[in-house]
């Protein structure tokens, strides 16, 4: 992408690209905006994944408490540490996983028309997609943002792009699942 | 269905078309030896021990321990009568006793295997089938129809509360769920998984809803103090971000508020296995002959597909269904667990898989091991390929992605009731049923017409006519009608398939179907006096539903109109063509839109509707209730 505008939407239950602009869409229209972070405290969405090898997903304890977690900085994202999921299919090989604090980021380097959660607790989830480049159809990747906290259970679904019935365009993607058992050491996070 | 045995020398089958316990010879080839020992009665599960061999009988309802003899042959060695349709089982984790189930006559027995007698039988709720031990006194078991599971503890039952899909599910609601003939535990007992179908769970064009493994989080393993489920729940106000291309082609058949795979990874979820090395489960989908890898460590299983392996073939477009390893119905695993072990039922085969490549990216593999054919067809030329389809939901012509048996599963039912609308698809306006209303279009604001799933087995015989109206002459013009209402659109535009089909199908409903069991003996005091009350001028019972003619006048009469049941549209038409009685006792809830619950709210809330019961007394009532069930 030669040119990357960020726009940061807040707060929104759906958004759509609008030319030469980049989306996010912030889970959990409840939240009152004073909640929700200011564009200079959202996460850089184009934050690469860090280099080394993927460390298990509680390489340090996932820190727990009962007040609301604040979204990393966009510098903290930049030192993040690239973690395992519990499972990957190998439609998923383009994912990568970072962590910072209890925040973990996914981002999918495919062809993606619409990230949507399907269930669970909406607050504090993020997504982003780019606007593609002239000459592709569909965004070249999406990322996706949570917090992690015992109790949690969510699942997204990152829209494919592809021919559907009824002339469609948006066909079934990777299924993104997170739940925490509360007594448990970690989170498990699926993406298939 | 099917079992390996302990020393993986042999397969044993259920064979239940046949009557008879199959022993096939490992490893699996075409060229496997088959043994087969006739049993007094259709078995229906089938569980391999060290030394002996527990088959389950429906009919009469036996526990069968069986042993192999001098020469290999297998010989009784315990028959332990059970009430009627005794189904599914399951082994107490100590090895000394069995749980098992029986479907019609809703009991789970539990017998003491040294002893060689049941030590309790509880009743419970309709149809149980799938049993799971998780201590040596407490089980789960699943029912072909219901949401709700049932856990026994020491012979006391209770209702365990289990929604169905709940990320698929509208904004919460609690489906109906059917289908459920398997449950199984993970290997550190922590996890209840429920493979089933949830009525009207959403999905882009979904008409049927979707399979789902529901996942219970159990209290045994020590970690939690109650059961409880794990699942994210669906609602309308999710977040969600779309693209310009979403946003200019995205319709209202394809929105991306619910999951894009129209289709779940299996129809017609038949058994089960946890396959402990990998930490998936292995679903055997009777409809659409696969067999489907799913992570069992996700939230939602169905949702994390490993593969899917595609074990029928040969779908001969006369016929519509597989001609090699159609339905399959039974799962077992090597001892290695690289190898899974699948009977397929409609073609009467053992079919073998190799789970140790890396599954594919595109999700379906093609191969098998090695295929065997272990009994031919049972049944008359048409009958047998009328069976094929019955249980076939790939067949265009038939219906829209689920088979007949995904709603008349064995030819009874699912206990829906389902909703019957007009409203327009990619395809323009038709006539189509739909889960729940919330399946349908908010732009056709409708809830639809509620048509409950009749029960097919011993309904078939008469020349006619058929429908909830009458308004089918025969057999085959209702089954031609119900290709076109079941499915998401307009069926397809091929007459001379349809007839063919409807043919093929008539010949499997009146030949092919088992009947539900039924005690032949002589009626009570109480069951004779509510024979007086239905045969009575007064009760007027008998004038339609004529005992000669399978308690049913096959006439359609106008009837006071009542209050619609709450999520459907009101009636247009109010004539109801006089159902037969016979197995009603088996097929709560009643009438067309399952207003009564049970037979005795039935007959309450009659009043003088049909016939005239307000007369009775409570005794009078209770009696003619009593009658009814020996029906």
């Amino acid at each position: 992408m030669k040119t990357r505008r960020w726009q940061l939407v807040l707060p929104v239950l759906a958004v759509s690209a609008a030319a030469g602009t980049l989306v996010v869409s912030q889970a959990g229209a409840q939240s009152p905006p004073d909640t929700a972070p200011s564009p200079s405290a959202a996460p850089a969405p184009s934050a690469a994944p860090a280099a080394g090898e993927e460390q298990a997903i509680d390489f340090v304890p996932i820190p727990t408490s009962d007040e609301k977690p604040k979204p990393p900085s966009g510098a903290e994202w930049q030192s993040a540490t690239a973690v395992r999921f519990t499972a990957k299919g190998p439609r998923a090989r383009m994912c990568k996983m970072v962590r910072v604090r209890e925040w973990v980021k996914v981002r999918c380097d495919r062809q993606t028309t619409a990230v949507t959660q399907l269930g669970g607790a909406a607050e504090g989830a993020f997504f982003w997609l780019p606007q593609p480049k002239d000459s592709e159809p569909a965004p070249a990747t999406a990322e996706v943002m949570f917090p992690l906290r015992p109790g949690d259970r969510r699942v997204f679904e990152l829209f494919s792009y592809g021919p559907a019935y009824g002339g469609s365009m948006i066909s079934p993607g990777l299924v993104l699942q997170e739940h925490w058992i509360a007594g448990e050491k970690a989170p498990v996070i699926v993406i298939r | 269905m099917i079992a390996r045995s302990p020393t993986a020398d042999a397969l044993f089958v259920a064979d239940e078309d046949h009557g008879a316990l199959r022993r096939v010879s490992l490893p699996l080839s075409a060229q496997s030896t088959v043994a087969e020992t006739k049993l007094p009665g259709a078995p229906a599960q089938v569980i391999a021990l060290g030394d002996r061999v527990l088959v389950t009988v429906r009919d009469p309802g036996l526990l069968l321990v069986m042993r192999p003899d001098d020469k290999g042959a297998m010989v009784e060695e315990a028959r332990i009568p059970l009430a009627a349709d005794a189904w599914g089982m399951a082994l107490s984790p100590d090895d000394k006793r069995v749980f098992v189930t029986s479907a019609w006559t809703h009991k789970v027995s539990l017998v003491d295997l040294a002893e060689k007698k049941v030590v309790w039988e509880v009743d419970v709720a309709r149809e149980p089938r799938g049993v799971v031990a998780v201590s040596n006194d407490t089980v789960y078991v699943s029912h072909l129809m219901g949401a709700d599971l049932t856990r026994i503890t020491g012979g006391k039952a209770e209702s365990v509360d289990l929604m169905p899909s709940p990320v698929r599910a509208p904004s919460g609601k609690k489906l109906h769920a059917s289908l459920g003939y398997s449950l199984t535990t993970s290997s550190d007992g922590d996890r209840l998984f429920v493979a089933r179908h949830a009525v009207g769970a959403l999905a882009r064009r979904s008409w049927y809803g979707q399979p789902t493994i529901d996942v219970l989080l159990l209290p045994s393993s020590g970690k939690r103090t109650a059961a409880e489920q794990l699942s994210a729940l669906h609602s309308s106000a999710l977040p969600r971000v779309t693209s310009a291309v979403a946003d200019l082609t995205m319709t209202a058949d394809t929105p991306v508020t619910i999951p894009g795979r129209d289709q779940g990874p299996f129809v017609q979820p038949r058994a089960m296995v946890y396959r402990k090395k990998t930490g998936t489960l292995l679903v055997a989908g009777e409809g659409d002959d696969v067999v489907a890898e799913l992570d069992a460590a996700a939230l939602d299983p169905t949702m994390a597909i490993v593969r899917i392996f595609k074990v029928g073939k040969g779908y001969d477009y006369a016929v519509g269904a597989a001609s090699e390893c159609g339905a399959p119905s039974g799962i077992a695993l090597s001892e290695d667990e690289n190898t899974a072990y699948v009977a397929c039922r409609t073609t009467n085969e053992v079919a073998s898989l190799d789970l140790t490549p890396d599954p594919p990216e595109g999700l379906v593999v093609n191969d098998r091991l090695a295929l065997l054919r272990y009994a031919e067809e049972a049944l008359a030329l048409d009958a047998g390929k009328g069976r094929k389809l019955f249980y076939n939901a790939t067949d265009p012509v038939v219906s829209g992605g689920l088979a007949c048996a995904g709603c008349h599963p064995e030819g009874r039912d699912d206990g829906h009731v389902w909703h019957e609308a007009s409203f327009d698809t990619v395809d323009g306006v038709n006539t189509n049923f739909v889960g729940t209303y919330e399946n349908l279009p908010d732009l056709a604001r409708k809830k639809g017409f509620p048509r409950r799933t009749p029960m097919l087995a011993g309904n078939t015989k008469a020349k006619g006519p058929y429908g909830w109206h009458g308004e089918s002459d025969t057999l085959p013009a209702r089954l031609m009608g119900g290709f076109g209402l079941h499915r998401w659109g307009a069926p397809p535009k091929d007459p001379g398939t349809r007839v063919g089909r409807s043919h093929l199908l008539t010949e499997f409903l009146r030949v092919g179907l088992v009947l539900p069991p039924r005690e032949e003996r002589d009626l009570t005091d109480q069951e004779k006096r509510g024979k007086e009350v239905f045969m009575s001028a007064e009760a007027k019972c008998a004038t339609c539903h004529i005992p000669e003619t399978d308690y049913t006048d096959r006439t359609a009469y106008p009837f006071r109109k009542v209050a619609q049941v709450t999520g459907f549209d009101d009636e247009e038409k109010q004539e109801f063509k006089t159902p037969s009685l016979r197995f009603v006792v088996g097929r709560a809830p009643y009438f067309h839109d399952g207003r009564a619950s049970t037979l005795e709210k039935l007959v309450e809330l009659n009043g003088d509707r049909m016939g005239k019961t307000s007369h009775l007394t409570e005794e009078d009532r209770s009696a003619l209730v009593a009658f009814l069930r020996t029906l």
